[in-house]
């Protein structure tokens, strides 16, 4: 417990003063008396009178000292925290991942993620006045909810606007914020409020203060992991699926999976899941132009997300694309060969400008017309500035820093340590998102407006390591996939949980970080949490007890 | 202190009252009283048969014509009767509003004028821890004033000392008749060996207790040192509502105790509550106890 307002401390110290006065010999009023005579002899045979005294005494001193401690109470907003960090700032770590949507108890109503944030509220609540607080949410991307700030109500008004996710989240990134936030505090104490089921094997701790607040029970659930649907190579009326199902308990379960486009039923399995096993279905059906195939689970559990999954399957048409460049590029050649959804075509810039077609997707290759064309556009190292943009001087060797792991185009594609000879600074004339980041600014943006979307690259993907890894098609199928989506406008979007972390509910009892393992600790909702208006009306009982048996005479 | 006065219309009530003798006494001096002693009086009672010596000034002539026998008349006297009206003036006595003192007086004076309107002989003593001051020997209702202001120089000081100050009373009052005590009987040396040396000496004892209220039920609560009036001396004690439920009770035994001791030796206690009006208190409280008739 501390106090919201510190001046109740010394409030509290007036107890003292009290203790003193009952400590010191009562003055006795006189009262004039005829004569004791009868005083006296009826005093010699009531000797019991005066035994229990103490204990009035007693009694009449706790009733004073406890109307001095509601007070104090009622004036020091006193408020139980959680956790009892006693560092100066508290950084806080909610787990926004999708897991957190389970429920705390097997057929509870409240969330993992509930409790996460009344926890969080708490702890922020808790806090002396005068220290300061952060939330970081880990989400997908750690996620900062409230910097660092002394204003409690801003914090927790941000706390209060915090939602769990559909989606994966990266508590390890989240740690890793919190972490170095904290290391530029002088004295700081790191809350990670997670239901766990994260690897962060790779987070050093470096002697910070963590503590893991365990929220939720292990439950056992049975979740889809992976559902992936493509039209057949051969014969574009097919469609071939993989539904991975994971069983995430300690015991041996029988479900049954049922696959369906359009709600017309491709087949129905039963599966016998050992105790953490995970097993893979492939399904095969036939489909005429667009449709949505689902696959579900049942019977269901308590955590919904995984239960269903669905993919949507795109129309036979192929995507229509042309790359204009004036020197061959095989690798980007290679990658759209590699995808059999593209019928692609290959122009230099001279006969681009001759007929100046309009396909699905242009891709412009180290050259650019001098207007830009209308559509979607895929530029990859732009020789020089355009409306949409401005470039910075060329930079020998750049070192990727970041890339944005949440956005579509660089979903799945990973650029670590991807060796960049010469590229050059992105500088957007208008509002775009980078996609990958530089020592000195963006390399990579995503322009997207109602009429088109644009994809610029600051550097020649032929001359990188990008081009040898396979990072490489899955981003041009990925960039293909978001600049065509812009264009229809109404291109439906597979929002599948589909994570096998996410769909083991196991709550560990331990966090295990490089350098160091935290043991959690299952903190409670509910508790008193702000409870100064009841000391109030305790002290207001109280004194009015002793205002009643003052003025009535009562005795003991 | 407040003079003594009483208005002429309840003087005259008064004056159809008479003190209860409990018993008939030979005075010195003609009174108002019947006497035992028969034969010199004016008031004829009987007739009895002539015995030799006795008195031929008494022989009824008459009888003897009419039935040729000697019988002698036998007359009652009337003789005089003492009242001792004894005030205790200790320091106790001034407890109270009104104090105890104040209503001691007026019951004083009541009971003097009634006597003197009857003849009797009544005289005044103030008592404490021996005799304060006794007055003269006063006889007939002009004296009535003397008697108010024998009372009205009396105050409230000392201790009380019961066995004391009656012995010195006795010794000084040789003639026995009525003594009426008026106190609050708060002697710490107990008032028996007092009350028994009047009793042993035949007088006749009237006991008015003097009670305030505030002594039967105190008004006190809390952590006290209780002071006593005539010696100082300090009692510390813690009072609750049982306390005082439990001192109610023992003052009743006390009062209890002292109308036993009294009815033992065939005298009379009456509680005279300062609350109680005067016209009340004599009227028809002290002739209900049997105190005036």
């Amino acid at each position: 417990m501390t106090f919201a307002n510190p001046f109740a401390w010394a409030l509290l110290a007036l107890v003292v003063v009290p203790a003193v006065l009952y400590l010191l010999p009562m003055p006795r009023r006189r009262a004039e008396q005829p004569s004791l005579l009868l005083w006296q002899k009826m005093l010699s045979e009531r000797p019991a009178t005066q035994s229990w005294r103490w204990l009035r005494t007693l009694a009449s001193f706790l009733l004073a000292a406890a109307i001095i401690v509601l007070l104090s109470l009622a004036a020091g907003k006193p408020v139980f925290g959680p956790a009892s960090g006693e560092g100066k700032t508290a950084v806080i770590v909610v787990d926004t991942s999708a897991s957190m949507k389970a429920p705390l108890s097997p057929g509870g109503a409240a969330t993992r993620f509930d409790r996460a944030k009344e926890i969080a509220t708490r702890l922020v609540t808790a806090l002396p006045s005068g220290r300061r607080a952060a939330v970081v949410a880990a989400d997908v991307t750690p996620r900062g909810v409230s910097g660092l700030s002394e204003h409690r109500d801003i914090t927790l008004r941000k706390l209060k606007t915090l939602a769990a996710s559909d989606s994966r989240g990266d508590l390890a990134a989240a740690a890793r914020v919190a972490l170095e936030l904290a290391a530029g505090e002088a004295n700081a104490d790191v809350y990670i409020i997670s239901d766990g089921g994260a690897d962060l094997s790779d987070v050093a701790l470096g002697g910070a203060k963590v503590q893991y607040l365990r929220v939720g029970e292990s439950l056992p659930n049975v979740g889809i992991v992976a559902c992936k649907a493509r039209r057949a190579f051969e014969d574009p009326d097919a469609f071939e699926a993989l539904v991975r199902v994971q069983n995430a308990s300690d015991e041996k379960r029988e479900v049954s999976l049922r696959v369906a486009v359009d709600d017309n039923t491709v087949e129905t399995r039963t599966l016998t899941l050992a105790a953490r096993a995970v097993a893979s279905e492939s399904f095969t059906g036939r489909i005429r132009g667009r449709g949505i195939l689902t696959a579900a689970l049942t019977p269901g559990d308590a955590f919904k997300l995984d239960d269903t999954a669905r993919v949507t399957l795109g129309g036979a048409q192929k995507m229509q694309v042309v790359l204009v460049s004036d020197v061959p590029d095989r690798f980007i050649e290679s990658a759209l060969s590699a995808n059999r959804g593209v019928e692609s075509y290959l122009a230099t810039l001279t006969k681009y400008m001759e007929s100046r077609p309009q396909p699905d997707v242009l891709i412009l290759s180290g050259v650019l017309p001098p207007e830009l064309p209308p559509g979607n556009l895929l530029i990859l190292n732009p020789p020089n500035a355009t409306s949409l943009f401005q470039l910075g001087e060329p930079a020998a060797t750049p070192k990727i820093v970041d890339w944005d792991r949440a956005h579509p185009v660089m979903a799945d594609v990973t650029l670590q340590d991807v060796h960049v000879p010469s590229a050059r600074v992105i500088k957007p004339t208008r509002d775009a998102v980078t996609l990958i980041e530089g020592p000195d600014g963006p390399l990579m943006v995503a322009f997207s407006s109602p009429e088109r979307r644009v994809i610029v690259l600051g550097f020649d993907p032929g001359s990188s390591s990008l081009s040898f890894r396979v990072a490489f098609p899955v981003l041009v199928a990925d960039a293909f996939n978001w600049l065509t989506r812009g264009s229809s406008g109404a291109a439906p979007v597979d929002a599948n949980l589909a994570d096998a972390r996410e769909s083991d509910l196991t709550v560990p009892a331990e966090l295990a970080f490089a350098d160091a393992k935290v043991s959690g600790r299952d903190a409670r909702g509910g508790g008193l949490g702000e409870f100064w208006l009841l000391a109030a009306m305790g002290a207001v009982v109280l004194v009015s007890v002793e205002w009643y048996l003052y003025h009535h005479r009562v005795t003991v | 202190m407040s003079d003594i006065q009483l208005d002429s219309k309840f003087l005259r009530k008064l004056e159809h009252l008479m003190l209860q003798s409990l018993g008939v006494y030979s005075g010195e001096m003609m009174g108002g009283r019947r006497s035992k002693r028969r034969g010199n009086g004016i008031e004829f009672t009987d007739h009895k048969s002539y015995s030799p010596g006795d008195d031929l000034r008494y022989l009824d002539w008459n009888v003897l014509g009419r039935l040729d026998e000697l019988f002698l008349k036998i007359y009652e006297m009337e003789e005089d009767l003492y009242v001792y009206i004894l005030v205790d003036s200790s320091k106790s006595m001034s407890f109270g509003n009104p104090t105890k003192m104040a209503t001691a007086r007026m019951v004083a004076a009541c009971l003097g004028y009634i006597g003197l309107a009857k003849q009797d002989i009544v005289r005044l003593t103030f008592f404490g821890d021996g005799l304060a001051s006794t007055s003269d020997i006063f006889k007939g209702r002009g004296r009535i004033f003397r008697v108010f202001d024998f009372l009205n120089a009396g105050h409230a000081s000392g201790a009380t000392n019961f066995a004391e100050s009656l012995h010195a009373f006795v010794r000084y009052n040789r003639r026995h008749g009525i003594a009426i005590v008026i106190s609050d009987f708060l002697d710490p040396a107990g008032i028996e060996p007092g009350l028994k040396t009047l009793i042993h000496n035949r007088f006749a004892i009237y006991g008015l207790h003097v009670v305030d209220p505030l002594e039967e039920k105190p008004a006190l609560v809390g952590d006290l040192n209780l002071v006593d009036s005539e010696t100082d001396a300090v009692l510390p004690v813690s009072i609750r509502r049982q306390t005082i439920e439990a001192y109610g009770e023992f003052f009743e035994r006390h009062c209890l105790g002292i109308r036993r001791f009294l009815n033992s030796y065939a005298g009379h206690y009456i509680k005279v509550p300062t609350t109680t009006t005067l016209e009340d208190l004599i009227l028809k409280v002290f002739r209900r106890e049997g105190i005036l008739r």
